[in-house]
């Protein structure tokens, strides 16, 4: 546990627990996951109690337990979305990807995530792969850009 | 870092205004999302290289504006003060522009939009349908501002009610415009701001303690975007709004909750903000005044069920976003136990032009009759993102009472691909689907109601009649079961069985007595869910039941889809178009289709995944849908 | 008041009432899952969901916490509210179909179950439906935030955090107690009780009882024994300048609301099942002023009642800030707050009276107030230097030296040294209780509160008035207290909350509804049947055995029972004329004796002999009753009976018969 590391990030908020959930974010953006033991050490630190840090971190959607891949691809579900075919871009991903919705590839490379809107909806369907916005993105287009994406990646 | 009071505001408008008349012409290059998904930060940083490179950079003025609002057409460059409107802007594009136009005055028309009739191009942004309907009051500096430079909003006048209010009006004249104007509520309820801010104020009289409030910008209707691009176009505009609020109700403290799934609008509003407390707008003494007012932005981490006030306020104060229920409203007892007014983005947005032009002015559009009481109409304009299966995606600006007609057929120019209008979806997930018939009503809070949907914060996405209602339906509830906190029964218990009862039926497993059970579920939610989530939850269900009740019996009696998307009821086979060109064969994912090149191909149906690539890559319309 | 309309029937509430309780009040039931009288109302679960008509409007709420604000028309068994319970039933009952509560609603309200099935279905009997009455009780009974929830939406569950035994968990049982359905089972496996069902039972009884009514009675889990302050002040209790006094118009300084703000950790011990009281208080983050950890910043473990009156009135000290470094550094240097108080006490009423003086205290002035010398005198205490090292031998010691050293009254002395068999006085005023004076004074180790506190019984609620009720008290409690001593258990949750029937008992002042509670619990951890008899039986072996080592150590006779006189009544003048009205009297309407023309040294003498008189008598009738001689010296008979005739006993009694 890197504890420089999260005094940098608790110290960004003043040690106020009103932020615990956008200290957890920047953790999440730092570790890719909330550890447990790390979380343990906010709960100390902030004063609150463990369970409710643990109530946040199941809670919102933001949060993993579980380590994320280097990559995240998020592919949007906005009513946009679905009604342009979002459903079979996330089915095209994930069959390239050869990993279901919610999980992660085996060399933690990729993570896949149905997310809620992302609110470019004017660009239906969209996908964000690493705050990298890719619109009007048919299934085949998708497939495509996620070959690309693994084989530079490889490179 | 010149401090802003009274006297010198007007000055630094001049100041930016003059700075901005020295150029020949100012080049507004969208860098809302939708652009911005389009390559536009490249773009931008193309035609400033361009400009350089000729030693232009006296004369032209490139600047990274906001969501220019018609993002299906992205990349956008406006050249202004003229208004030349050029989209789906590539990077060779650029040097096109500067030279043939900038240099040599001759607008380059193949890159303009054009009209969808004539196919002629139109020159003029202000001429295109999209944007000649529309009229501007939230969106007003769209296009027309950089977001990341107080100075431009200073140009158009920004701060200058604010200033108007501080020097010669009082907290009571603000709240008196406000509640003047009728202006409801633009997240979703549609309660009238003025009341709520006066209720706010009665339980601060009762209480002793200091108020606050809050900006919800945890836009959390999927297909609604109006406050991402907002924050993202004219950040200053909120928080102005936030400090006219802030001043009537006498708070100094305000939050903005805002979701951080937008990066780019957090970015910006933070922006604004320091450059704010900079300039002496936000923080102790506001313009030299005795009046203080800082603002604090919390990020929300994805919970659609924060869009509830109560469960906004637990996210506020660090805890998980679940609603507690009560019968004592925010107003008296929200943040920390504090009085506090929460009102949206889009609403903050309006409070400065309402507190400038008077709220007669707001109340004079829009419907009804609101001089008596603010729920008699729906006053001012409301702001839409359409979006979904229409030509003219985006973001627009209409008056209220404006018909549903008008907006998809007029401004978003129809249904593309010579397809059948089939609904459109307003409200999110609280919403419904309203259908064809319903077209010619009038676009207000009140109307939406009663067709069974709502408002909403103003997502409409408009369906052709390749989609599917029960899957639309099933697609809402599998969000909100997702989304359901989990706290009270009806919510958690309706939405997973909803979905279940949904499931069945678009696999064909449907049985008589399964639209009953829908109805019976969704009236135990409507009556007994601890907030407005689930209480609204089986409005998508409801109101396809109204309006669509045949396809849900096509499902269940015929084992059928009409609008040919359920996996389950649809068979994908090649007809006699095929010419063998073998594209959907190599893009099969599952190797389901053979046939010789230039033969008729043919596709497995023990393979056939039902994926749709084959029908989306096929050029020959070679691919049916059965 | 509101006049409201349930179901036809007109009652009036207070306004704020919520609509469950008042329909409960009015006996009309409301079915409800999540509802717990203990708990703040949550409304999760809908099942009260109620039809109201008001302002002309009908809506449906839910009564549990619905507070009626105005004029209301409430229906509880509408259509559409029975339409309501029944279909939502039913869709519980497709996710727990075999919960009895559930089972037992559906019943009653028709609900079946239906065709589809549930995702998450669970059909134990014992499943968890949701309901946070235990996530509730954790954070406001116990004051605990250990279970809680993870996940949303129908992932919904209650856990402790990750879904790990977590080490804050004591045990208390709240949340298995008020767990409708017995999901939630806590284990006791460390103690291996016989019945841990019937410790469990006892302690859901205390627990609630506890958080429902100690508010109201006690406020020790909100304040702890700190809220005694100025209850004693209000009843002349409270030791001031080293008992003269039973209070002081600056005692608010140091009164619960100080306290309150002051003291930051409220957390239950758990020391057993059920015990929600957190009567351990501390201060944290409190900076020290002297000492060798000056400057620091400590968690002070306290103050405890006894230990702000004794540091505090009875020093004369009304600075909270004071008492909590007195308490930090008297319980770092393993010195009793009490006997810290009293000594200093006595110390200061001898300064002031000239009896020492700054020559001998080493140029510190102690007079009562005097903090910071105060301090200093512990200090060296510690350190063993100075003036420390003589107070730092008690007052038994501190009399014997001033009399021989500086050739002070040894009378006077006698009448102000708060000591009783060499050991300090306990912080209470005792000259207006005849029963407390024996209380103290007759206490086998020295006057200390935990062996009889009887002032309220005797002064205030007067259940012992005659010589005989006093003695028979003074045999129950001290043997009563020493049961809890031997069995390892605390006296706190036997009165310091009183069941709300107390008074309708025909011993209120044993609070038998708390006794039967001890009877329970014994019997759930021994599995062995107790009563009143074999508790005190088992008692009276151990206090009788303590009585003979007294002998044995020269300390167990007649003699020794006597406090000094300023436990019974006024030692000075100005200690009379406090009181006059009182004492005057008292010598008019007990004495028999007109006080009009008497100078206040005449009253002063002749309410003394009468209530010295009362001490012997009150010594003669309790030494009756526990079996012992009049030189309080038990009987062979006694212990016989009590099958302690061991001959190594009968020596030490031997040698004391007349």
């Amino acid at each position: 546990m890197d504890v420089a590391k999260i005094d940098t990030i608790l110290r960004k908020y003043n040690g106020d627990s009103d932020f615990l959930i956008e200290i957890l974010q920047d953790v999440q953006a730092e570790w890719r996951y909330l550890p447990v033991d790390l979380m343990r050490h906010l709960a100390d630190e902030l004063g609150v109690p463990l369970a409710r840090v643990s109530h946040i971190a199941t809670f919102y959607k933001a949060f993993s337990l579980e380590p994320r891949g280097e990559h995240e691809i998020q592919v949007c579900m906005g009513t946009a979305c679905h009604v342009k075919g979002a459903s079979r871009v996330l089915d095209a991903m994930s069959r390239e990807l050869g990993i279901g919705e919610g999980q992660t590839t085996a060399d933690k490379q990729y993570t896949l995530e149905a997310v809620r809107c992302v609110g470019a909806c004017g660009v239906a369907p969209v996908v964000v792969i690493d705050d990298e916005y890719h619109g009007d993105l048919m299934p085949d287009a998708s497939a495509k850009l996620i070959a690309r994406h693994m084989k530079e990646g490889a490179k | 870092m010149t401090q802003i009071n009274f006297s010198n505001l007007g000055a630094a408008a001049t100041a930016e205004q003059k700075r901005l008349a020295g150029y020949k012409a100012m080049l507004m290059v969208c860098t809302g999302t939708g652009c911005v998904s389009a390559k536009a930060f490249s773009l931008l940083d193309n035609l400033k290289e361009e400009i350089s490179k000729r030693d232009l950079d006296k004369d032209f003025l490139v600047v990274g504006t906001g969501c220019n609002g018609f993002c299906g057409q992205g990349p956008i460059l406006v050249v202004q003060p003229e208004g030349v409107f050029y989209q789906r802007l590539k990077k060779t594009d650029m040097a096109r522009i500067v030279e043939e136009h900038l240099i040599g005055g001759k607008p380059v028309e193949d890159l303009m939009h054009r009209d969808l009739s004539s196919n002629k191009p139109i020159h003029k942004m202000d001429d295109i349908p999209f944007f000649s309907k529309q009229k501007l009051i939230a969106l007003r500096n769209k296009g027309l501002v950089d977001p990341e430079n107080i100075d431009s909003y200073f140009a158009r006048n920004g701060y200058m009610a604010l200033k108007e209010a501080l020097e010669k009006g009082s907290p009571k004249s603000v709240l008196d415009e406000v509640k003047t104007s009728a202006l409801r509520g633009r997240g979703g309820g549609g309660f009238p701001a003025g009341v709520k801010w006066a209720s706010c104020m009665a339980a601060v009289e009762k209480t002793g303690k200091e108020p606050v409030v809050v900006c919800n910008a945890d836009e959390g209707d999927p297909g609604a975007f109006m406050d991402r691009s907002i924050i993202e176009t004219d950040p200053h505009t909120v928080l102005e709004g936030m400090c006219l609020g802030a001043y009537a109700i006498g708070a100094k403290e305000g939050f903005v909750y805002i979701r951080k799934e937008y990066p780019l609008a957090v970015t910006r509003l933070e922006k604004a903000i320091s450059q704010a407390r900079d300039r002496g707008l936000l923080g102790d003494g506001i313009m030299g005044s005795d009046f203080s007012f800082d603002i604090i932005i919390h990020r929300g981490a994805g919970a659609f069920v924060c869009g509830e006030s109560t469960a906004l306020m637990a996210s506020m104060e660090g805890r998980a976003g679940e609603p507690s229920p009560k019968y004592i409203h925010n107003v008296e007892s929200g943040y920390k136990d504090r009085p506090t007014v929460l009102n949206n983005v889009e609403t903050w947005a309006n409070i400065p032009v309402i507190v400038d032009k008077g709220g007669k002015w707001f109340a004079a559009i829009g419907t009804g009759d609101v001089s008596k009481d603010p729920w008699g109409g729906s006053s001012g304009t409301k702001v839409f993102s359409l979006v979904g299966n229409i030509n003219n995606t985006g973001l627009v600006e209409v008056p209220m009472g404006i018909t549903m007609r008008e907006i998809i057929f007029d401004v978003g120019g129809g249904i593309p691909d010579g397809r059948e209008f089939k609904a459109v979806q307003t409200g999110g997930p609280s919403g419904g689907c309203l259908p064809a018939s319903l077209l010619d009503e009038p676009v207000d809070f009140d109307t939406l109601t009663r067709a069974g949907s709502m408002m909403g914060s103003g997502g409409m996405i408009v369906m052709d009649d390749h989609t599917c209602m029960v899957d639309v339906a099933k697609y809402f509830m599998e969000f909100l079961k997702d989304e359901s906190c989990g706290k009270c029964n009806p919510c958690r218990e309706g939405t997973v069985t909803l979905y279940g009862i949904l499931d069945r039926i678009t696999s064909g497993k449907g049985v008589k007595g399964d639209i009953d059970e829908l109805e019976r579920i969704s009236r135990v939610m409507e009556a007994g869910s601890l907030c407005q989530l689930g209480a609204t939850a089986c409005n998508p269900v409801l109101s396809t039941l109204r309006y669509f009740r045949e396809e849900y019996d096509a499902h269940i009696d015929e084992k059928r889809c009409p609008g040919k998307v359920c996996k389950d009821l649809i068979t994908f086979t090649i007809n006699d178009e095929c010419n063998g060109c073998m594209v959907c064969a190599k893009r099969c994912p599952t190797n389901a289709i053979s046939g010789e090149k230039k033969a008729k191909h043919t596709i497995d149906q023990k393979e056939c995944i039902k994926c749709g690539i084959c029908n989306d890559v096929c050029k020959y319309d070679a691919v049916n849908v059965e | 008041m509101i006049s409201i309309a349930i179901d036809g029937k007109t009652i009036e509430v207070e306004e704020g009432t919520f609509l469950l309780d008042a329909a409960r009040g009015a006996e009309i039931p409301i079915p409800t899952l999540c509802h717990h009288k203990a708990l703040t109302s949550d409304g999760n679960c809908r099942l009260c969901l109620t039809e109201i008509k008001v302002g002309g409007k009908t809506k449906m709420v839910t009564a549990c916490n619905y507070p009626i604000r105005e004029k209301i028309e409430a229906s509880t068994t509408s259509d559409k509210v029975m339409e309501f319970r029944k279909d939502l039933l039913t869709m519980m009952l497709a996710r727990w179909p075999n919960v009895p509560i559930l089972k037992t609603y559906a019943k009653q309200y028709g609900a079946t179950e239906p065709s589809y099935k549930h995702p998450n279905r669970n059909e134990a009997e014992d499943a968890c439906i949701l309901c946070t009455r235990c996530t509730r009780a954790c954070t406001e009974v116990a004051w605990e935030n250990i279970i809680g929830f993870e996940g949303r939406g129908a992932n919904r569950h209650v856990t402790m955090p990750f879904g790990e035994q977590y080490h804050r968990c004591i045990g208390c049982a709240m949340c298995s107690n008020v767990c409708p359905t017995g999901a939630l089972k806590v284990y006791d496996e460390a103690n291996n009780p016989v019945d841990s069902a019937q410790v469990k039972k006892y302690g859901a009884k205390l627990g609630e009882e506890m958080t429902l009514l100690d508010d109201d009675q006690c406020k020790m889990r909100r304040v702890g024994t700190a809220h005694l302050v100025e209850i004693m002040d209000t009843y002349d209790l409270l030791p001031t300048h080293n008992y003269k006094f039973g209070g002081h118009e600056e005692s608010h300084k140091i009164a619960s609301p100080i306290w309150t703000k002051m003291v930051t950790q409220n957390t239950p011990d758990g020391c057993w099942a059920g015990c929600m009281m957190a009567c351990a208080k501390c201060i944290e983050g409190f900076e020290l002023k002297t000492g060798p950890y000056k400057g620091d910043k400590v968690l002070v473990d306290g103050p405890e009642y006894e230990t702000a009156a004794g540091c505090g009135s009875n020093m004369g000290i009304f600075d909270p800030f004071a008492v909590a470094e007195i308490n930090f550094y008297c319980d770092t240097y393993g010195i009793d707050t009490i006997s810290f108080g009293t000594c200093m006490a006595f110390v200061m009423e001898c300064y002031e009276n000239g009896v020492i003086d700054k020559d001998k205290t080493g140029g510190l002035e102690l007079s009562f107030g005097a903090a910071d010398d105060s301090l200093e005198i512990l200090h060296q205490m510690a350190r063993g230097e100075g003036f420390g090292v003589t107070v730092g031998q008690g007052v038994r010691k501190m009399k014997k030296k001033f009399v021989e050293e500086f050739f002070a009254n040894a009378e006077f002395l006698q009448d102000i040294g708060m000591e009783c068999k060499g050991l300090e006085y306990s912080e209470y005023v005792t000259k207006e209780s005849l029963a407390q004076q024996g209380g103290f004074a007759l206490a086998s180790k020295g006057p200390q509160h935990d062996e009889a506190w009887l002032i309220f019984m005797d002064m205030v609620n007067k259940q012992i008035p005659t010589f005989e009720d006093k003695a028979e008290a003074l045999h129950f409690f001290p043997n009563f207290r020493t049961w809890f001593g031997l069995m390892g258990l605390c006296k706190l949750p036997w009165n310091d909350v009183e069941p709300t029937n107390n008074a309708e008992y025909d011993e209120p002042h044993k609070v038998p509804g708390h006794l039967e509670g001890y009877y329970n619990f014994y019997e759930g951890v021994t599995g062995k049947k107790l009563d009143e008899g074999k508790m005190i039986t088992m008692s009276e072996r151990v206090y009788n055995f303590q009585r003979v080592f007294n002998l044995r150590m020269g300390f167990g006779t007649r003699e020794h029972d006597y406090g000094p006189y300023r436990a019974m009544g006024p030692v000075t003048n100005e200690e009379y004329e406090s009181r006059a009205e009182r004492y005057d009297e008292q010598l008019k309407n007990v004495v028999g004796q007109d006080p009009a023309g008497m100078s206040t040294s005449d009253k002063k003498a002749a309410l003394r002999k009468f209530r010295e008189t009362q001490y012997d008598k009150l010594v003669d009738a309790v030494y009756k009753r526990r079996g012992w001689t009049d030189n309080g010296v038990p009987t062979v008979e006694k212990l016989k009976s009590l099958g302690m005739d061991m001959p190594w006993l009968l020596d030490v009694v031997a040698k004391h018969k007349e």
